[in-house]
């Protein structure tokens, strides 16, 4: 009935005590092997309130 | 007081035919049957049994008990689908105290000057927001940003990658600054080597900085939104005049002069509609001023969607829709690449729009989730970045306009300026996140109080279609993360040799 797609264990931090880890700031990339070397850029605009939503459709 | 909400703390959604949940507890993401997903939102609901009923009419009462006793051994087993909240509690007045809040910067930012030669069509800054700097005059003193750059480097020793870097307005205006903050820095410095980055629109890639940028070994994050066609609907100078072929001359002349240069640029494309993606891409797969010198690596990009808002702004319905279907047209491309593993030769666009967060989401926290949550645990303002006005104010990043001040180059940090900010940022969302199935994966900061200005006295609101805006795009990036771990495990091996930085 179910079968958990990724099965990647190790934590990468607390989410309890709001460790710097947990982070989701844009500014911090995900970033492959070949950007490794560069350095976290500026934002150029804010990420939210797009116009042209271009994502899915739920919501609570 | 939070009040538990029965039934699972998960969020269901369908990409095609296929159904998905994610487990909030857990931080997992799991493929499911149809009937169990059905039926997890009716587990623990006062009318169960008549909802479960409903759902037999559709299932058949056989699959409905098979997906009850699913659930219950994935609650045993697997520890999924609880009904577990965490209580919202505000952030620990501890880190907002001094020493805790001031004492470890990696990223100084300083906004050099408010001064641009482009009026961009997207750019908030020429749109006359009550909360965002308009472009101006003011340019940052050297006593200014060596002030801060001093504070910067008594935090900075012992963080693994220090940097500093060059914003505005257009930063390349200000190169004598630039050069003076980069040498004192070099001089000053006392712990691990410092990057320096530059935030630039190109034009003013003079001849005369190549020598002090290979010296420097100094990093360029260029806007170059394509081809010229399209990037110059949106950048012109001032005075309209186009931008883009002098920017790819300019870029040219650098690599042909310091071939290693190209391993220190990066581009952002700000997407707007209408546009083209897959001119774009193209574009950068095969890009210009590389192709003429033979730098055979292919740039790195970064994709930044424009915020509109507030914008008097052209885009038409249909545009924002032909947008909307370019990018789902791009998402069937790189998952079609994956699975034929063909990743690298999709070009880095198409990589750009989908990668980082795919990356962010595989390296997501998988440790479960506590008895409490902290929201605002997307930023510690005054920790890790600091960003600097042309006037010496402290902000927590360049992204929170004119509105949030954490202290200036005369006071340092303020610790109760961080903790006013932390707790009217719980105030401003604790409600709405302690039962949002989004809260682990949340993006929304402090940046999104930096909408209008308050009134004298209150709090400075979080928008609520900020929030639904970001849960719409977690479930996006949510279910090209499901559809990517269904390829081989092969295929998406590149996962496991990425970083978040």
């Amino acid at each position: 009935m179910y079968r958990k797609l990724d099965e990647k264990t190790e934590s990468t931090g607390n989410v309890v005590t709001a460790a710097e880890e947990d982070c989701n700031c844009n500014c911090k990339r995900g970033s492959t092997e070949n950007e490794k070397e560069t350095p976290a850029g500026n934002h150029s605009q804010t990420e939210f309130a797009n116009h042209y939503e271009v994502h899915g459709s739920s919501d609570q | 007081m939070n009040e538990k909400k029965h039934g699972p703390f998960c969020h269901i959604f369908c990409d095609e035919e296929d159904w998905f949940a994610y487990d909030v507890n857990t931080n997992a993401l799991l493929e499911i049957e149809p009937v169990l997903a059905a039926v997890l939102p009716l587990a623990g609901r006062r009318d169960q049994e008549a909802a479960v009923k409903q759902v037999a009419d559709r299932f058949g009462r056989d699959q409905v008990e098979e997906a009850m006793a699913s659930l219950a051994e994935g609650r045993r087993v697997d520890g999924l689908f609880s009904d577990h909240r965490p209580r919202i509690v505000p952030p620990d007045p501890a880190l907002a105290a001094a020493g805790a809040c001031d004492r470890e910067l990696s990223q100084l930012v300083l906004s050099v000057t408010d001064r641009c030669n482009l009026r961009c069509g997207y750019c908030p800054h020429g749109a006359g927001l009550s909360h965002v700097r308009s472009h101006g005059n003011a340019t940052m003193t050297t006593g200014t940003a060596i002030g801060a750059v001093s504070y910067f480097l008594d935090r900075c020793a012992d963080r693994a990658n220090p940097s500093i870097s060059f914003y505005g307005g257009e930063a390349l205006l200000e190169a004598e600054l630039m050069e003076e903050v980069v040498a004192f820095a070099r001089r000053h410095s006392r712990g691990p080597e410092i990057t320096f980055s530059i935030d630039t629109n190109g034009l003013l890639l003079a001849e005369s900085l190549i020598g002090w940028l290979r010296r420097e070994e100094i990093y360029l994050q260029i806007s170059l939104d394509g081809p010229p066609d399209l990037h110059d609907r949106n950048r012109r100078t001032a005075g309209g005049g186009r931008t883009c072929e002098r920017i790819l001359e300019n870029v040219e002349r650098l690599v042909r002069a310091d071939r290693s240069a190209a391993d220190r640029l990066s581009f952002i494309v700000t997407l707007t509609p209408p546009t083209d993606l897959v001119a774009i891409s193209d574009f950068y797969a095969d890009f210009p001023p590389f192709r003429r010198v033979g730098i055979e690596r292919q740039p790195v990009v970064s994709v930044n969607y424009a915020n509109l808002q507030g914008l008097s702004w052209p885009a038409s319905g249909e545009d924002c829709e032909d947008l909307q279907r370019q990018i789902e047209s791009a998402r069937r491309e790189y998952l079609s690449a994956i699975r034929e593993n063909r990743r690298e030769g999709l070009g880095p666009l198409i990589q750009a729009l989908f990668e980082p967060d795919l990356i962010r989401l595989h390296h997501r926290n998988r440790s479960p989730l506590g008895e409490t949550f902290t929201t605002g645990a997307n930023c510690r303002p005054g920790r890790r970045k600091l960003h600097v006005t042309v006037d010496g104010q402290y902000q927590p990043c360049e992204r929170v306009g004119d509105v949030l001040s954490l202290g200036s180059v005369s006071t340092g940090i303020r610790p109760d300026d961080v903790g006013r900010l932390q707790l009217d940022f719980h105030q401003a969302v604790s409600e709405r996140c302690r039962d949002c199935w989004a809260l682990r994966l949340c993006r929304v900061c402090y940046s999104a109080q930096a909408t209008e200005r308050a009134a004298v006295g209150s709090g400075l609101p979080v928008p609520a279609a900020t929030c639904r805006g970001v849960r719409r795009r977690v479930e996006t990036d949510l279910c090209m993360m499901a559809r990517v771990l269904q390829q081989p495990k092969s295929s998406r091996a590149f996962l496991d040799d990425t970083v978040v930085i």
